[in-house]
């Protein structure tokens, strides 16, 4: 049964990953009273590349070539460890969220240094908000781990579906906001990033993969679309803690749709919201520390 | 007997801190050497461990170190005066301070009881000690230093001498043999500074002190 | 236990052997640590699996007298680093043969071996004057060694810091030993009698800076960044990766003696490791000389290290041995872990430097391409210090937050307070060592080359390639392999999860590798949106890459900026530097030692060169003391 949990966890994020990004773009084009693109688009961007070639500047190393791959395994086996349906993942034990935080960031510690493997100035400087952010954040997603793990009283993801979470309506609702933003900040969204303007130089994630092209810029785009799965996940699973309660086959459409409304959010946000003031981001991110904190707190002493 | 020659010792001490030549002072230490040394025998039953060292003490004590000094001053061609830093009355009127202040001391140590000697006779070697370091610290000359540091040692071996403990041997003509080398190496050092730098004043190898790297500061 | 007292004596025999004028003395210097290593291991091998304890009483002459040697799990965990990285950087020192290195060949195997020998004297001594004989061995060579390049300037600012740090030190620890100590006539541990709270908590914090010093904590650390850049880099490896430990070693030691522990003691060490954690990370990501940063991140793992001793202490105290256990358990395997990768970077930085001469990372670049062995062992060796996963930094950390976790549950006020203080250090290093090190990789061995030494510089002598591939390796292979050791979670999960992580990376590289191949490929330049004008050193540089975040720490550090702007209607050459330096060490000790300088120019009188003064003062001391002894 929990071997069961970790195909259906990785097949349906490997199907609807994608499906987000088509989910946003459509509501920010609503808003913006466009038609926008198709819901499928990031689909058809994938295949399409993955039958290009790559162009390779002279500069790389094979690190650049590793990059890609080891974005997406990075991800991909952060999957397996995720609970589902009110149980555990086979792979899942003691202390399991910890190891999810660190996955992740191999991910990111590869995508730093295929930036710098390029050389190009814009990509140094995408690499170094990127890292910057994530530094900051990284308490904060371990004080939220840290809800989850005591909150469920198993010290793992499976304790997600602890069900506790409605004992203490403000710890919950805290540690679904720091994840809500954790969320933003770590797939590179509005008000943290703008992936969608027009220079090089105010982007931060999208100026990293500058210079990938071809399958390399596929895996890339696919190991984001997952890892925006990823969190999406989780924030789904800490706002509705009863979710693991549903039977088998409704959890994985409420996951589902839990997960795009989660994208709806994102669209909306980006829509009503303009990026902040780079130098001002630190302290915002002080600013979700403060909410995990305080979500632990109103756990821990209530 | 001895209670004179206690007296003679400390009116030694007395003339050593008022005397202005060199040769007075090695004359008078030659005459405590003699006196300490032969202290011992007097008090004691005599055996054969005693006598020895009191003859080899005081052999060394009276002929070979003043002679060694006597030498170290020829060679150094030293006039007479003793060079004070603190003048004559002044030096005796601190020699006097010292002994009462050793006369006090000899009062709380409370040995009178347990060993059955008059308060002077502790008195006395304390008063030589501070005699000893007064002239080290008052007098430029190196040669009276060597002289304040016999002196010193005098008192040492008094005290020994008048407690009566234990005498060992072996300690005993040890400490004579570092003495007896101490002065023969002052000796060759003093012949050394004077030819260096024409004289044996010790105040005036201050300049060899950090003082002058630090002044450059 | 006979094996250790003779590895010491062969280290002995080995160090002088290799100061004599024949043919092949360094090599025995070499073969020294290396023998250690073969002789050593299997021994510390059965204890790790058998747990027991050996005890041994030997009676030396006159000032020793009975002497107890033991060897303990606890020894046998800190025996590993000193064997494994003495060995490696024995064979390392030995590979190098650029003459300028040759030059001070002899005395570095004496002091080497000497090192060796104290540290390990220090490990199996139960007896105080054969643990400080050995502390005093340690310290001394570990100062000639620092001092090899003794004809530069700020080699030797960097010994005397060290000397100084390194006394004062050794002045608290005897102090806290001889209160140990108390009225018992003999110096072995065992008759060692229980202090009294008051006193035992005197001891602690005697023993904890004394031995803190030693570790690098926060603020005790300041020899730390000044020595390692100054010593050879294998030296810094031993430094760094041993002699750090040893610290540690003895604060353990220290608690191992007195029974009965003081919750506040845990919140010491917790508090003093979380800020050598985050401060030492801080600084350690603002430097641009490479070794620096090596050593100010010495100072953030072994912050690491100390928050899972405090929390272990605290979490004893509250009654949860299972978890104190396994705090203290962390710790030993970061001890362990840190050694390894941290001899690993400072050997490839030392390589790095031979090569190019440049201490500045921001004047290197593509060295991947240049010294591809060196360059990615470099890189391994910098995802180990992030603790990512599959290498082996991941597991100790990983215990420790895990454990953290688990004291949130207590329900005491305290202990979660802790806990949620350690994660929240914890975390916010593990961010900021990511950064750190993306910035060390990436700039040194990524890109392109930022001036001539980095373009010009040549692969380094292939035998080096052993020692470096044997810690890289075992970076690898214990990072697999560690968890399995660990009975009390199902640990045996992340093993298999990080085989899947490297099965899964690799089959997608390869899958990747053959699409790309089946399409049409092409090399070109980097995108620089047209511009024709660009040259190396438009790239990026590493203080650029940590600007939003020494911006941000900026009062944590000291600026020193100097900008030259070009002038004139042909203007020559402009500059702008900045520096980070040590606000502890610039304006806390230099301010303090400056004032006691001053004090002491004030009292300058007191020395005024006659002997017939310093006589007085002798004098009149024994007076004093004789008239208070009578009064």
């Amino acid at each position: 049964m929990n071997l069961f949990i970790v195909f259906f966890n990785v097949a349906l994020a490997m199907l609807a990953a994608p499906l987000m990004w088509g989910i946003t773009y459509r509501v920010k084009a609503w808003f913006a009273g466009r038609h926008g693109p198709p819901l499928l688009q990031l689909y058809y961007d994938i295949a399409k590349l993955m039958r290009r070639g790559c162009v390779y500047s002279r500069t790389t190393t094979p690190i650049f070539k590793i990059a890609p791959a080891v974005c997406l395994g990075s991800v991909l086996v952060a999957l397996i460890l995720m609970p589902g349906a009110g149980i555990s993942s086979w792979f899942g034990f003691k202390g399991d969220l910890i190891l999810l935080i660190y996955l992740l960031g191999i991910g990111r510690f590869f995508m730093v240094l295929a930036a710098l493997d390029t050389g190009s100035p814009f990509e140094g400087m995408g690499a170094a908000r990127e890292i910057q952010f994530a530094a900051f954040i990284e308490p904060s997603f371990i004080l939220v781990m840290a809800v989850v793990g005591t909150s469920g009283g198993g010290l793992s993801l499976s304790s997600l579906f602890g069900g506790t979470g409605y004992h203490n309506i403000a710890s919950t609702i805290l540690a679904a906001g720091a994840m809500m933003m954790i969320y933003l900040v770590e797939n590179a969204r509005i008000p943290f990033d703008d992936p969608d303007t027009h220079l090089e130089l105010t982007m931060i994630h999208e100026v990293m993969i500058l210079d990938h092209s071809g399958p390399d810029l596929a895996l890339m785009h696919y190991a984001s679309s997952l890892k925006v799965w990823l969190y999406g996940m989780l924030v789904v699973m800490i706002a509705l803690p009863t979710i693991g309660l549903f039977p088998f086959w409704l959890y994985w459409c409420a996951l589902l749709v839990g997960i795009s409304l989660v994208a709806v959010i994102t669209g909306i946000i980006e829509s009503a919201m303009a990026r902040f003031a780079l130098l001002d981001i630190p302290h915002i991110l002080l600013g979700i520390f403060g909410m995990a904190l305080l979500s632990l707190a109103f756990l821990l002493y209530r | 007997m001895i209670n004179l020659i206690f007296a003679a010792v400390i009116l030694s001490c007395l003339m050593l801190s008022a005397s202005s030549r060199i040769k007075t002072c090695i004359h008078i230490v030659a005459f405590q050497g003699a006196a300490v040394s032969l202290l011992p025998l007097l008090r004691h039953h005599i055996d054969w461990e005693l006598l020895i060292l009191a003859l080899i003490a005081a052999l060394v004590k009276t002929l070979i170190l003043p002679l060694m000094l006597f030498r170290s001053m020829r060679i150094a061609g030293v006039r007479r005066e003793v060079e004070p830093l603190i003048s004559y009355p002044v030096s005796i009127a601190i020699s006097l301070c010292g002994l009462s202040f050793a006369l006090w001391l000899a009062t709380r140590l409370q040995l009178t009881e347990t060993t059955g000697v008059s308060h002077l006779m502790i008195a006395a070697p304390f008063f030589m000690m501070f005699t000893g370091l007064f002239l080290i610290i008052s007098r430029t000359k190196a040669l009276t230093g060597i002289v304040g540091y016999l002196v010193f040692e005098n008192g040492i071996y008094l005290f020994g001498g008048v407690l009566g403990l234990e005498h060992n041997f072996i300690v005993e003509l040890g400490i004579l043999l570092d003495v007896l080398v101490m002065v023969f190496v002052s000796g060759v050092a003093i012949f050394h500074i004077n030819r260096k730098f024409d004289h044996i004043d010790t105040g005036l190898l201050t300049s060899l002190s950090e003082d002058t790297v630090e002044g450059e500061r | 236990m006979g094996i250790f007292l003779f590895l010491i004596a062969l280290l002995l025999f080995c160090g002088f052997a290799s100061l004599l004028r024949i043919k092949g003395n360094n090599l025995i210097g070499i073969m020294g640590p290396i023998a250690a290593f073969a002789g050593g291991m299997p021994a510390v091998f059965t204890m790790l699996v058998s747990k027991s304890y050996i005890q041994q009483s030997i009676n030396f002459p006159f000032p020793f007298g009975l002497c107890n040697f033991e060897f303990d799990i606890v020894s046998a965990i800190f025996m590993i680093p000193l064997l494994l990285i003495g060995m490696t950087a024995a064979f390392y020192g030995g590979c190098i043969c650029k003459p300028e290195h040759a030059v001070p060949g002899r005395p570095i195997w004496f002091f080497f071996n000497l090192l060796m020998a104290g540290i390990l004297l220090i490990l199996v001594s139960a007896n105080t004057l054969m643990f400080l004989l050995g502390w005093e061995i340690m310290s001394w060579s570990s100062f000639f060694l620092i001092c090899t390049y003794h004809r530069k300037n700020e080699v030797r600012t960097a010994g005397i810091i060290y000397f100084i740090a390194t006394h004062i030190g050794v002045l608290l620890i005897i102090t806290a030993f001889l209160l140990l100590q108390g009225q018992v006539e003999d110096f072995n541990f065992s008759s060692f009698l229980i202090p009294e709270s008051g006193i035992a908590s005197v001891i602690f914090i005697l023993a904890l800076i004394g031995f803190g010093a030693k570790a690098g904590l926060v603020p005790f650390h300041v020899w730390l960044p000044e020595a390692h850049p100054a010593a050879p880099g294998y030296i810094s490896a031993v430094l760094s990766g041993v002699m750090c430990k040893v610290g540690i070693y003895g604060i353990v030691r220290i608690l191992l003696l007195m029974p009965e522990h003081q919750p506040w003691w845990g919140w010491i060490l917790l508090l003093l490791g979380a800020i050598s954690a985050v401060y030492g990370i801080i600084l350690a990501l603002a430097q641009q000389d490479f070794k620096r940063l090596l050593a100010y991140s010495t100072v953030e793992n072994l912050g690491i290290i100390s928050m899972g001793l405090g929390m272990g202490v605290l979490a004893a105290e509250y009654d949860m041995p299972d978890i104190s256990r396994l705090f203290f358990v962390g710790s030993a395997l970061h001890v362990i872990n840190h050694a390894i990768f941290k001899g690993l970077l400072f050997m490839a930085a030392g390589s790095i430097l031979n090569q190019t001469g440049e201490h500045d990372l921001n004047r290197l670049g593509g060295l991947l391409k240049r010294m591809p062995s060196t360059a990615t062992f470099m890189l391994i060796g910098c995802a180990a210090i992030c603790g990512l996963p599959p290498f082996n930094g991941f597991i100790g950390e990983f215990v420790i937050f895990t454990q953290g976790l688990e004291c949130l549950t207590h329900e005491s006020w305290y202990l979660p307070a802790a806990a949620v203080l350690m994660l929240t250090a914890l975390g916010l290093t593990g961010g900021l060592a990511m950064v750190c090190f993306s910035k060390l990789a990436g700039i040194i061995s990524l890109g392109e080359p930022r001036s001539r030494a980095a373009e010009d510089c040549i692969p380094v002598n292939p035998g080096l390639r052993f020692p470096l591939g044997i810690l890289a390796g075992l970076c690898l292979c214990l990072g697999i392999f560690l968890p399995l050791l660990l009975s009390d979670f199902m640990a045996w999960k992340i093993s298999l999860i990080f085989i899947i992580l490297i099965v899964l990376c690799t089959g997608l590289y390869f899958w990747r590798r053959k699409l790309a191949a089946s399409a049409h490929n092409r090399t070109g330049i980097t995108w620089d949106c047209g511009y024709v004008g660009g040259s190396n050193r438009i790239q990026y540089t590493g203080s650029g890459l940590v600007q939003p975040l020494t911006r941000f720490f900026k009062p944590l550090m000291l600026r020193k900026k100097s900008v030259k702007i070009p002038s004139g209607i042909f203007p020559d050459k402009g500059r702008w530097s900045i520096i980070y330096d040590d606000l502890i060490l610039d304006a806390g000790y230099r301010q303090l030692f400056d004032a006691i300088k001053n004090i002491c120019f004030k009292l300058r009188w007191i020395q005024s060169g006659h002997l017939n003064r310093y006589i007085l003062y002798i004098a009149l001391v024994l007076i004093l003391l004789l008239i208070w002894e009578l009064l």
